[in-house]
C-alpha cells in the first residue's frame, strides 16, 4: 500500500522520470524474451520476400535478404543494452578505482593520472574510439572496449572530486585515528560514496554509449554482419532510404528511443539522489 | 603532583599561506604548552580560528608538528616504530562537532561501532558483537539500533554513536572537539551528562574543545584560552571564571548573553578578530585591547606563573608586578 | 495600540510522499510596534517557518497553509500574489538570515547590492542612493564605509557581513524586521556586538523585531516578550522576565534546567526522548511523550494559550489543576 502510494506520489510528480524508467523496462524485457516475442527468426533469408513494406505479416518490412526488420530490432536491443551497459560498467569500474585511488594518494600520482587523463580528454570521443577500435580490430566486443576506455575519464574525474571531498569529512578522519590503512579507507569509506554520482553519470552515459556503438556498427567497426544490430542496420538501409524507408528508419527510431528513455530516467536519478531533492 | 598523560611542549603548527606569494606560512598554532592528566577534563575555548581545532588534530596525530614536541605517557609519537604508533593512536579518540559527518552515512551503527575494533586486532566477530552491544549499552543505546544508518537516528543518538566508537578501544584521552555544537538544548545535556558519567567509570581525560563557555566550565577541571594561535591564558576552572586576568578572557565571559534579563550584556570590545593574513606585530591581541601600550604592538608576552594553578601571557602583568 | 503584526490560529502542513506533515499546529503571535519579540525554540520546532510564512517564502509546491490568518498593518497577507508580496519584502517586511554570506550576492559590491534596492523601494537616483547606502553603513557602525562598498562579501568577515545585512534590511524603512538566528554563526564578542547593535538600531528607528533563536539567553538580552515554540505549538508566551524567572509550562521549565548552569555542579536535567515526527506527531498536547507531569487530557486535547497573569500566556492542562 505505501509503496503504491509512493508509486502514485512519483508518477504525478515527476512524470518524464517514470516515463523513461517504462521506456527503459519495456526495452528489458522484450530482449529478454526475444525469442518469444520476435514473429520471425532475425536471421532466416527469404529472398521472396525482400524489400516488403510495412504489413500484416511483416509488421515493420523486411530488408534487402528478406529478413524481418521487427525481429531484427527486438534482437538488436538485446546488442545494445550489452553495449551501453557493458561500456558504462567497464569505464565506471576502472573509473572508481583509478580516481578513488589518486583522490586519496594526491601528490605525484595524482597529477599523473590526472594529466593523462586531460590528454584522453583532448581528443574527440568518437575519432578516438574508432581509432582504438580498428586497431584492436573491428567487431562487436571490440568496439565495446574501445568505447570504454575512452570513456575512463570521465569516470576518473568524478570519482577524484568526490574522493578529494570524502577524505576531508570527518568519519575518514576518525578512521585515521583507529589506525585504518589506506585500502580500507578507499574501500571503506571512499568508495561507497562516491558511487551515487558515478551511478547519476552512467544512468545518463548509457544512452550516448549505445549511440556511439551505433554509430561505430554504422561505419562498419562494430558489430559485423549478419549481426542483428541497430547502427549495422541503419548503415545497410540508408542506400534504400529513398524508396524503401522503413529499412533504416525502424532501426534508426528503436535507437531513438531508447536512448531517449535512459536519457529521462538518468535525470530524474541524479534529481533524486541530489540531497535538496529530499525537502 | 601527577604525572601528565600528555604533554604539550611548545608545539607549534605552520600551514602555508595561499594567495599572499611565495613561501609564507602563518602560525595555526604557535609555541602551545600544555599538560593533561589522567581522567581530567581540561577545556580549551576560543573564538574560530584561533586555532583549537587545529591543537586537536596534532594531539591526535592526524597532523605533523612544525615544531616542539607532544608527549604521551612521556613518549614521543615520532619516534616511536610503526606497531607502537598504532597502539599510541588507540589510546587518543576523537568525538567530533556534527555527527551527521563523523559516521559514514552507508554504514549500519554496528559496522561504525566494530570499525576501531576490526582495525586492531578483534578477530572473533562473536566477540566483536558482543562488545559493541556493550558498547552501545553504556551510551545508552539498546540493541535496536545495530542495525539502523546514520539517518535514522537523532542528532543526540547519533552523537551516542560517536561517543561509543571513540571508547571502543579503552582510550586513555579523548578529544572533544565541539561535542554538542551541532545539538538542541535539551539533547545537549543528555550528551554533557553521558560525558561526565563514562569519564568516572572509564576514567577518562578529556581535551573538550568549544566556543560555548558555559558548557567548558561545566565540564572542566582547567581551562586554557586560546587567541590567534597562542594559550593567553590558562587556570583551573572557577579561578579563570571568577577571576579572569588577560584582558581577552575578560571580554570573552562578559560577552556571554546571561540568562537573566537584568544582567545586561556589556560590549567592552571593537573590532574584529584579526586574519591570519593581517596577523598583528607583538601581541595579538592589541589592535583590540583597551589596555594596550607600546610594548604590547611591539613584544608578544610569554605565558608566565602568576599563582598556583593560574597562568597568564599579557605584558601588564608583568608590569604591574615589577611596579 | 494596535499590533503590526497578528498572526492567528496559524496552521501550516508539508506534503509528502508520506503524507501531511503538520509542521504548524494553530500559532498565535502578537508583535507591537517597536517592539522586540523571541521567537524561541529546538531544531524543527517550525520558528524559522513562521518567518517564512509571513514573507510568502513558503515553498509554493509542497506547502499548504490550511487554516489562520497572518495579518500585517492591520491587513491579511494570506492569499497574496507573489508580486504584492514582492513589493513588501525588503520594503515593509525584511529578514536577516544565520548565514550573511548566502543572502549577499558573491558577485556582487556591497555598494552595488545596496544601491539595487535603494532605487528599487525608495525610487533614489544612482547619486541619491549610493549617499544613503554610505550613510546607513555608518549606522550600523561600520569604520570607512566608503571602501567597504567598493568591496565584495568575500572581503568582509562574519560580523561585518552580518552589519551590511541589517544596514540592508533597515535602509528602506522597514516596519518589521524578522532575524532568523541572526548571531548563531558568529563568535561571541562578536554576537555581543550585533545583538547590541541590532537592539539600539531598530530602539532608535522604532522597528518591530521577531527575533528567532534557539538560544535563551540571547532571548533574555534583547527581548521584552518571549514566545516559546514547540513542535509546531506556541506553548508559552510572556513578558522575557516572567517566562524566564517563573516558567509555567514543563517544556519551558525543562528548557532552563538543561542549560549548562555556573552556580551548580549538579547534572544537567535533560529532557528525556527527541522531538516527535511530524508526519505522525502525537495526539493532545505534543510534549505529553516527554512530559513527567502528564495527565490523561494531555495525551487526548491540545491545550489552548490560557492567561495565567498579565500577558501571560501557557498551554498547559496542568494550569487546570492550580485554579
Amino acid at each position: 500500500m505505501a509503496q503504491f502510494r509512493y508509486l502514485r506520489y512519483f508518477t504525478k510528480r515527476y512524470p518524464l522520470t517514470v516515463t523513461g524508467a517504462v521506456i527503459i523496462f519495456l526495452v528489458v524485457m522484450v530482449s529478454l524474451a526475444a525469442p518469444l516475442v520476435s514473429p520471425h527468426n532475425p536471421y532466416t533469408l527469404n529472398l521472396t520476400d525482400r524489400l516488403k513494406p510495412p504489413g500484416s505479416i511483416y509488421l515493420l518490412g523486411t530488408d534487402e535478404l528478406g529478413r524481418d526488420i521487427l525481429s531484427r530490432i527486438i534482437y538488436g536491443a538485446r546488442l545494445s543494452l550489452l553495449a551501453g551497459v557493458g561500456i558504462v560498467g567497464i569505464a565506471g569500474l576502472f573509473g572508481i578505482v583509478i580516481g578513488s585511488v589518486s583522490g586519496l594518494l594526491g601528490g605525484k600520482v595524482d597529477q599523473a593520472v590526472m594529466r593523462l587523463m586531460d590528454i584522453m580528454l583532448a581528443f574527440p570521443s568518437l575519432v578516438l574510439a574508432l581509432a582504438l577500435s580498428a586497431a584492436l580490430g573491428p567487431n562487436f566486443r571490440n568496439s565495446i572496449l574501445a568505447i570504454a576506455i575512452v570513456k575512463i575519464p570521465v569516470y576518473v574525474r568524478l570519482v577524484r572530486g568526490q574522493a578529494l571531498s570524502i577524505k576531508e569529512r570527518q568519519f575518514v578522519k576518525a578512521a585515521q585515528t583507529f589506525g585504518a590503512p589506506k585500502v580500507w579507507i578507499i574501500s571503506r569509506h571512499i568508495i561507497p560514496n562516491c558511487l551515487s554520482p558515478v551511478v547519476v553519470q552512467a544512468t545518463l552515459g548509457i544512452g550516448e554509449a549505445i549511440l556511439i556503438a551505433a554509430t561505430l556498427s554504422f561505419i562498419g567497426l562494430g558489430a559485423q554482419p549478419p549481426a542483428a544490430e541497430w547502427g549495422a542496420m541503419v548503415s545497410m538501409g540508408r542506400i534504400y532510404l529513398l524508396d524503401q524507408w522503413w529499412y533504416a528508419s525502424f532501426p534508426g527510431i528503436a535507437i531513438f528511443i531508447t536512448v531517449i528513455g535512459f536519457n529521462l530516467f538518468g535525470d530524474g536519478v541524479r534529481d533524486m539522489l541530489d540531497p535538496r531533492f529530499h525537502n | 603532583m601527577f604525572k601528565p598523560l600528555l604533554s604539550l611542549q611548545r608545539v607549534g603548527k605552520e600551514f602555508p599561506a595561499r594567495g599572499t606569494g611565495k613561501g609564507l606560512s602563518y602560525k595555526a598554532v604557535n609555541e602551545v604548552s600544555l599538560d593533561i592528566c589522567p581522567g581530567e577534563t581540561v577545556g580549551l575555548v576560543g573564538e574560530s580560528g584561533c586555532g583549537k581545532s587545529t591543537l586537536g588534530y596534532l594531539v591526535l596525530n592526524l597532523l605533523d608538528l612544525t615544531s616542539g614536541e607532544i608527549l604521551f605517557e612521556g613518549q614521543n609519537f615520532a619516534n616511536l616504530n610503526k606497531d607502537q604508533q598504532r597502539a599510541l593512536k588507540s589510546q587518543i579518540q576523537i568525538v567530533f562537532q556534527d555527527p551527521q559527518s563523523s559516521l559514514n552515512p552507508r554504514f549500519k551503527i554496528e559496522q561504525i561501532v566494530e570499525e576501531p575494533l576490526r582495525l586492531n586486532g578483534w578477530r572473533d566477530k562473536q566477540k566483536r558483537k558482543e562488545r559493541v552491544r556493550q558498547l552501545l549499552d553504556k551510551v545508552g543505546l539498546g540493541e535496536e539500533y545495530l542495525a539502523r544508518f546514520p539517518h535514522e537516528l537523532s542528532g543526540g543518538q547519533r552523537q551516542r554513536v560517536a561517543i561509543a566508537r571513540a571508547i571502543s578501544l579503552n582510550p586513555k584521552l579523548i578529544v572533544l572537539d565541539e561535542p554538542t555544537s551541532a545539538l538542541d538544548v535539551s539533547v545537549q545535556a543528555q550528551i554533557l551528562n553521558l560525558l561526565k558519567k563514562l569519564q568516572r567509570d572509564l576514567n577518562l581525560a578529556f581535551l573538550f574543545i568549544s566556543h560555548n563557555l558555559a558548557v567548558v566550565r561545566h565540564l572542566s577541571n582547567k581551562v586554557a584560552v586560546m587567541y590567534f594561535g597562542r594559550i593567553i591564558e590558562l587556570a583551573d576552572t572557577n579561578e579563570l571564571f571568577n577571576n579572569p586576568l588577560h584582558p581577552y578572557t575578560k571580554v570573552l565571559l562578559q560577552s556571554i548573553p546571561n540568562i537573566n534579563p537584568e544582567k545586561p550584556l556589556l560590549v567592552e570590545v571593537e573590532g574584529e578578530i584579526p586574519t591570519l593574513h593581517k596577523s598583528p606585530l607583538g601581541c595579538s591581541f592589541h589592535s583590540r585591547c583597551s589596555i594596550a601600550n607600546d610594548l604590547c604592538r611591539e613584544a608578544g608576552p610569554e605565558l608566565q606563573f602568576i599563582k598556583e594553578g593560574h597562568w597568564v601571557s599579557c605584558n601588564a602583568m608583568s608590569r604591574g608586578r615589577k611596579e | 495600540m494596535e499590533p503590526l503584526l497578528k498572526i492567528s490560529d496559524l496552521h501550516v502542513g508539508f506534503l509528502s510522499y508520506a503524507g501531511v506533515a503538520r509542521v504548524l499546529n494553530g500559532i498565535d503571535i502578537e508583535l507591537f510596534p517597536g517592539e522586540f519579540l523571541g521567537l524561541v525554540g529546538e531544531s524543527g520546532s517550525g520558528k524559522s517557518l513562521t518567518a517564512n510564512a509571513v514573507l510568502g517564502l513558503l515553498p509554493a509546491r509542497s506547502a499548504v497553509i490550511s487554516k489562520g490568518s497572518i495579518m500585517f498593518e492591520g491587513k491579511e497577507l494570506i492569499g497574496r500574489s507573489e508580486k504584492e508580496f514582492q513589493g513588501l519584502r525588503g520594503k515593509k517586511i525584511s529578514m536577516v538570515f544565520q548565514e550573511p554570506m548566502n543572502a549577499l550576492n558573491p558577485s556582487y559590491k556591497i555598494g552595488k547590492q545596496m544601491v539595487e534596492i535603494l532605487k528599487l523601494h525608495k525610487g533614489l537616483s544612482n547619486k541619491e542612493a549610493k549617499a544613503e547606502a554610505v550613510r546607513w553603513l555608518t549606522q550600523v557602525h561600520i569604520q570607512n564605509p566608503e571602501k567597504v562598498v567598493k568591496e565584495y562579501p568575500y572581503e568582509l568577515s562574519g560580523g561585518m557581513r552580518q552589519r551590511v545585512l541589517l544596514a540592508m534590511a533597515l535602509s528602506c524603512g522597514s516596519q518589521l524586521l524578522l532575524a532568523d538566528e541572526p548571531t548563531t554563526a558568529l563568535d561571541v564578542t562578536i554576537q555581543a556586538q550585533i545583538l547590541r547593535l541590532m537592539k539600539e538600531t531598530a530602539d532608535q528607528l522604532g522597528t518591530s523585531v521577531l527575533l528567532i533563536t534557539h538560544d535563551l539567553a540571547v532571548v533574555a538580552q534583547t527581548c521584552q516578550r518571549v514566545a516559546v515554540m514547540y513542535c509546531g505549538n506556541i506553548v508559552e508566551s510572556g513578558p522575557v522576565t516572567k517566562v524566564l524567572r517563573e516558567p509555567r509550562h514543563p517544556y519551558t521549565k525543562a528548557l532552563l534546567k538543561a542549560l549548562p548552569n555556573p552556580d551548580s555542579e549538579t547534572e544537567l536535567q535533560s529532557i528525556p526522548g527527541s522531538v516527535p515526527n511530524l508526519l505522525s506527531p502525537p495526539a493532545g498536547c505534543r510534549f505529553h511523550p516527554r512530559c513527567d507531569l502528564v495527565k490523561k487530557t494531555c495525551r487526548e486535547l491540545r491545550p489552548q494559550l490560557t492567561t495565567v497573569s498579565e500577558n501571560h500566556y501557557v498551554a498547559c492542562w496542568r494550569e487546570e489543576d492550580h485554579v
